[in-house]
C-alpha cells in the first residue's frame, strides 16, 4: 500500500465531508436567500440541507458531484418548507414559451447596481429565478439544474429564457424611472 | 430582426448549434447582444454571492452535526440494544394505529360518515388523524387568512396551515388549538364536479350541514367553489355555531384568494 492510498484509507467521512460538502456553504446560503426572499429562513433550511446532508453522506459517492446533490436536497427542502405553511397564489409560468416573444431584447442599461439586480430577480416569479439562479449564477448545466429541480431540461430552457426576458425588462423600467 | 439573428438569439438561452455559432461569428450586433448578456449574468453572480456567510452560521452548521457525528461504536451497540428492546414494543401500536386508523373509517356507519364522503373522505387523515404541533405556527398568518381568525373563538391560535394536494383535489388547511388543548381544524377543499351538500341527506340548517362522527364533530357548508368542514372536538352545537360564525369571512376569504 503506497503513502497515498494509506492518507486516503485514514481520510475519515468528516473529512470528506468537510473537504466536499462545507465549501458550498456560502452558495447554498445565496440561493436559498433569494429564493426564499428571507436570509433568516434561508439559513435555517441550509442548517437542515447540512443535516440532511450529512446523514446521507455515507451513501454519496466520492468524485460526483457532491455541489450538484447539495443544491437538489436544497430544493427539496425549500419545497417542503414552504409546504408547512401557505403557498398563496402566485404567478404561474407557462412552459409553452413561443419563440415570437423570447426574440424581444430591449437593450440593457449600462449601469447595473447590485441592488437593481437583486431587485429585479426577486420580482420576477420563483420558478424562473430558482432556473436563473441555478444556471447563470451557480453555473450548472440545463441537465443538472433539470435533475437538481426535478422538471424537464426543456422546462428549464423555457423558464430560462423567460426570467432572463423578465428581469431585462425590470431592468429597463427601473433606468427609465431614473 | 433578420431570422437569422433571431434564431441565434432565442437559442443563446437555449443549446446554441452550429450554424447558431456561424451566426455569431459574423454577425456583430448578435456578438454584442450576447456580450450583454453575458455581463448582466456576471454581474448577476456576483450581486447574489456578495453577502459574505456568516461565521456564526458555519459554527452553527457544524454544531448540528455533531451529535450525530459524535456518535461512535459504544453509542451504536448502545441503539441498537435499546432498539431491540422497545421495538417490539413499539412496532406493534404503529401498526394497530394505522390499523385503528383505517378501520376508524370503515366501521363509521353509513349514517355517521355521510359528511365525510363529501369531498372530505379522500384527505381524512390530514383533517382528522394528523398529529399538528402544540406550539403556535411561526409565522405571521398572510394577510388574506386573517379576518377569519377575529371570529374564532377567543383563546384559540394556529398551530399549523397549509395547502395540499391529495388525489388531485387542492385542501387548505387552517388548524387552531385552545389552552386547554381542544382543536379546531378548518378544511377547505376544492369542490369536484358536482359535488354538493345540498343532495345529501346530513341534518341541515339553513346552509350549515352537521353530523356527528366519534371522537368529533363535523360541520359543513359551501363556499365560493370550495366545500367547507369544522371539525373540531368542542360540542356539537358549538361546533355547529362555529361554522356558523365562520361562514361569511370564510367564503369572503375564499373569494379574495381566487
Amino acid at each position: 500500500m503506497n503513502r497515498a492510498e494509506e492518507q486516503l484509507l485514514a481520510t475519515t467521512i468528516e473529512q470528506r465531508f468537510e473537504r466536499e460538502a462545507m465549501p458550498h456553504l456560502r452558495d447554498l446560503v445565496g440561493t436559498a436567500t433569494r429564493i426564499m426572499g428571507d436570509r433568516v429562513r434561508a439559513e435555517d433550511v441550509v442548517q437542515d440541507v447540512y443535516l440532511q446532508a450529512w446523514k446521507s453522506f455515507g451513501r454519496f459517492e466520492s468524485g460526483t458531484n457532491c455541489r450538484a446533490w447539495l443544491y437538489k436536497i436544497l430544493f427539496h427542502c425549500i419545497h417542503h418548507y414552504r409546504r408547512k405553511w401557505f403557498r398563496l397564489a402566485v404567478m404561474q409560468p407557462m412552459d409553452d414559451y413561443t419563440e415570437a416573444t423570447a426574440a424581444y431584447t430591449p437593450p440593457i442599461p449600462e449601469r447595473l447596481t447590485d441592488e437593481d439586480l437583486l431587485a429585479a430577480l426577486d420580482k420576477i416569479p420563483s420558478d424562473f429565478r430558482a432556473v436563473i439562479l441555478l444556471v447563470d449564477v451557480e453555473e450548472f448545466a440545463y441537465k443538472q439544474a433539470a435533475d437538481i429541480l426535478s422538471v424537464p431540461i426543456g422546462t428549464v430552457m423555457s423558464r430560462l429564457s423567460r426570467g432572463r426576458k423578465a428581469m431585462r425588462e425590470l431592468l429597463v423600467s427601473k433606468e427609465a424611472g431614473r | 430582426m433578420k431570422p437569422d439573428c433571431q434564431r441565434a438569439l432565442l437559442n443563446l438561452d437555449r443549446e446554441p448549434g452550429p450554424m447558431d455559432l456561424a451566426h455569431l461569428a459574423e454577425c456583430e450586433a448578435c456578438r454584442g447582444e450576447a456580450a450583454l448578456r453575458e455581463r448582466v449574468r456576471v454581474e448577476l453572480q456576483r450581486a447574489v454571492r456578495s453577502s459574505p456567510v456568516d461565521a456564526a452560521l458555519q459554527q452553527r452548521v457544524r454544531a448540528s452535526l455533531a451529535a450525530p457525528r459524535s456518535s461512535n461504536w459504544r453509542m451504536y451497540a448502545a441503539a441498537a440494544v435499546l432498539l431491540i428492546a422497545v421495538g417490539s414494543y413499539w412496532a406493534v401500536p404503529w401498526a394497530e394505529n394505522r390499523m385503528a386508523e383505517s378501520a376508524y373509517f370503515w366501521a363509521l356507519p353509513d349514517t355517521v360518515s355521510r359528511i365525510m364522503r363529501v369531498g372530505l373522505s379522500d384527505h381524512v387523515h390530514c383533517a382528522v388523524f394528523r398529529k399538528w404541533p402544540k406550539q403556535a405556527a411561526p409565522e405571521e398568518l398572510p394577510a388574506p387568512y386573517r379576518p377569519v381568525m377575529s371570529h374564532i373563538p377567543a383563546g384559540y391560535r394556529v398551530v399549523a396551515g397549509h395547502e395540499c394536494k391529495a388525489q388531485g383535489r387542492l385542501f387548505i388547511h387552517l388548524v387552531m388549538r385552545s389552552p386547554d388543548e381542544k382543536t379546531v381544524s378548518l378544511v377547505m377543499a376544492r369542490k369536484q364536479p358536482g359535488e354538493t351538500f345540498a343532495t345529501s341527506s346530513l341534518r341541515r340548517v339553513m346552509g350549515v350541514f352537521t353530523e356527528d362522527v366519534p371522537r368529533f364533530q363535523i360541520a359543513g357548508f359551501e363556499a365560493s367553489s370550495f366545500l367547507i368542514f369544522v371539525v373540531s372536538d368542542m360540542g356539537g352545537a358549538e361546533n355547529e355555531q362555529l361554522a356558523w360564525t365562520l361562514a361569511v369571512p370564510v367564503t369572503a376569504m375564499l373569494d379574495a384568494l381566487g
